[in-house]
């Protein structure tokens, strides 16, 4: 689950850099800005489906109802006390997808060695 | 921290200036004066200062390049609280040069009479320690595989000093070093599905026993002083040095993260593992298999996942309200990920 920086903290904490900057501003602390900025757009474009596709995956995993938040809490707590396992090849799918998707916000460009996920025949 | 501690930082640098002046005879023969001297870090407590020791008649050039260390009055919140007192660290140092491993020289374990506070002074070793330029630079292609070797053999040369030489510190076996980064996790972040299943992970494969070393603790692309054509010239940062598994230092400086993009050479985006291995080994180091070190490297992946999260909450807090301290909050996806990697390849 993307918990923080928000898409709120990241806007405005930019914003007020860009108050404050000189001009023009100064190389690193712009590439910085430039880099929350990207990332709340790609949040704003992309996550929306990620997050749908997570709730669904979540529900089959977890057989109950609920809205992101709540299903994560509840896959998160079910891994702590064994109830499911990352061996499961379900769940690892799932923990797999939604990390892919999340990188895929912050950091597209960062380098890994997590194969993608199998195409699923839908 | 001295009481009479400025609070500007050009009243900061006037403050460090004139101490250095008057300690200059005792830095280099014939040094009266220091010069150059500017800031290399900010933000933190702990200061890191470059100056040059002169003598009276000297012209540009001819000074002893130094370098200052010492715990300011900074307010900033410090991500691990297990930072070293520098008297400890300025003792580690001359251990490690004694035992071969390339630091900076010490030149001075201050005293109070310094004036500096909980300070010390190294010679300024020259070098680049910008991991992306080491592991990418075309002008540090020749020295890669060379600089892979020379990590083997330094972290085997750490791992032999004999312990009952040191002050004493802490021990952080494997079980321990899981537990304290479990429980900030827990106070820093709301349960997350992937940190579960890699503590999980983790705890079912803790490894067997084995005696206890000096553990460098943050040997890792960044912390490395490497000349573009002989190599490793010194290891900085000893801060988070303790006694526990060696293997640490070895996972910790396969960590993606310190690979700046180079994924495919594990050993810091440099090197394979089996020249950074079989160096260890050659040098003395105690054979290490593949398991024990990858169990380390999740370990530090683990780690800088909660790093990432610390630093957030110093945003979140408003203990800083840098975009640069939010922004690394959005790095945990990167761990998540290699986390996952990790358990795959299992």
């Amino acid at each position: 689950m993307i918990e923080g920086p928000r898409k709120d903290e990241l806007l405005e904490a930019t914003a007020a850099w860009l108050n404050n900057a000189a001009s023009p501003p100064e190389g690193f602390h712009r590439k910085v800005a430039a880099n929350a900025l990207g990332i709340v757009t790609r949040e704003l474009t992309q996550w929306p489906a990620a997050e749908a596709a997570a709730v669904a995956r979540m529900q089959a995993i977890l057989g109950r109802d609920g809205d992101y938040a709540a299903l994560n809490l509840a896959l998160a707590e079910a891994l702590r006390d064994g109830t499911v396992s990352a061996d499961d090849a379900v769940v690892f799918d799932h923990l797999r997808r939604t990390a892919l998707d999340m990188l895929a916000v912050d950091q597209p460009r960062y380098r890994h060695e997590l194969a993608a996920p199998k195409e699923t025949g839908a | 921290m001295s009481a009479s501690d400025p609070s500007s930082a050009a009243d900061a640098t006037d403050f460090v200036l004139a101490r250095l002046n008057a300690l200059a005879p005792l830095l280099a023969p014939g040094g009266e004066r220091a010069t150059g001297l500017r800031r290399l870090t900010g933000g933190a407590s702990l200061e890191t200062w470059a100056f040059d020791v002169r003598g009276a008649g000297e012209g540009e050039g001819a000074g002893r390049p130094l370098i200052l260390r010492r715990r300011g009055g900074g307010r900033e919140a410090e991500v691990f609280e297990t930072s070293l007192p520098l008297p400890i660290e300025a003792k580690l140092l001359q251990a490690a040069e004694a035992a071969g491993a390339p630091v900076a020289r010490l030149v001075r374990d201050c005293i109070e009479a310094d004036g500096l506070g909980e300070a010390y002074v190294v010679e300024r070793v020259a070098g680049e320690t910008l991991g992306r330029r080491i592991a990418a630079d075309p002008a540090f292609a020749p020295v890669r595989a060379v600089l892979g070797r020379q990590c083997g053999e330094t972290l085997a040369r750490i791992h032999a000093i004999d312990l009952s030489a040191l002050p004493p510190l802490e021990m952080q076996d494997a079980r321990a070093v899981l537990a304290r980064y479990a429980d900030i996790y827990r106070k820093s972040s709301g349960p997350r599905p992937v940190m579960e299943a890699a503590l999980r992970w983790m705890e079912a494969r803790l490894p067997e026993p084995i005696a206890p070393r000096l553990v460098h603790g943050d040997f890792r692309n960044g912390n490395l002083m490497v000349d573009p054509e002989t190599g490793l010239t010194a290891v900085l940062d000893w801060e988070l040095a303790h006694l526990g598994d060696p293997a640490e230092d070895l996972g910790w400086l396969c960590v993606n993260s310190w690979r700046f993009g180079v994924t495919h050479r594990a050993v810091g985006g440099f090197a394979d593992l089996e020249t950074l291995l079989e160096a260890y080994r050659v040098a003395g180091g105690e054979p290490l298999s593949v398991e024990r070190v990858r169990f380390w490297q999740a370990v530090g992946t683990f780690k800088w996942a909660v790093v990432t999260m610390m630093m957030y909450r110093t945003f979140a807090t408003g203990a800083s309200r840098s975009v640069e301290r939010a922004v690394i909050g959005r790095r945990l996806s990167e761990c998540e990920v290699d986390l996952l990697a990790l358990m795959e390849a299992s």
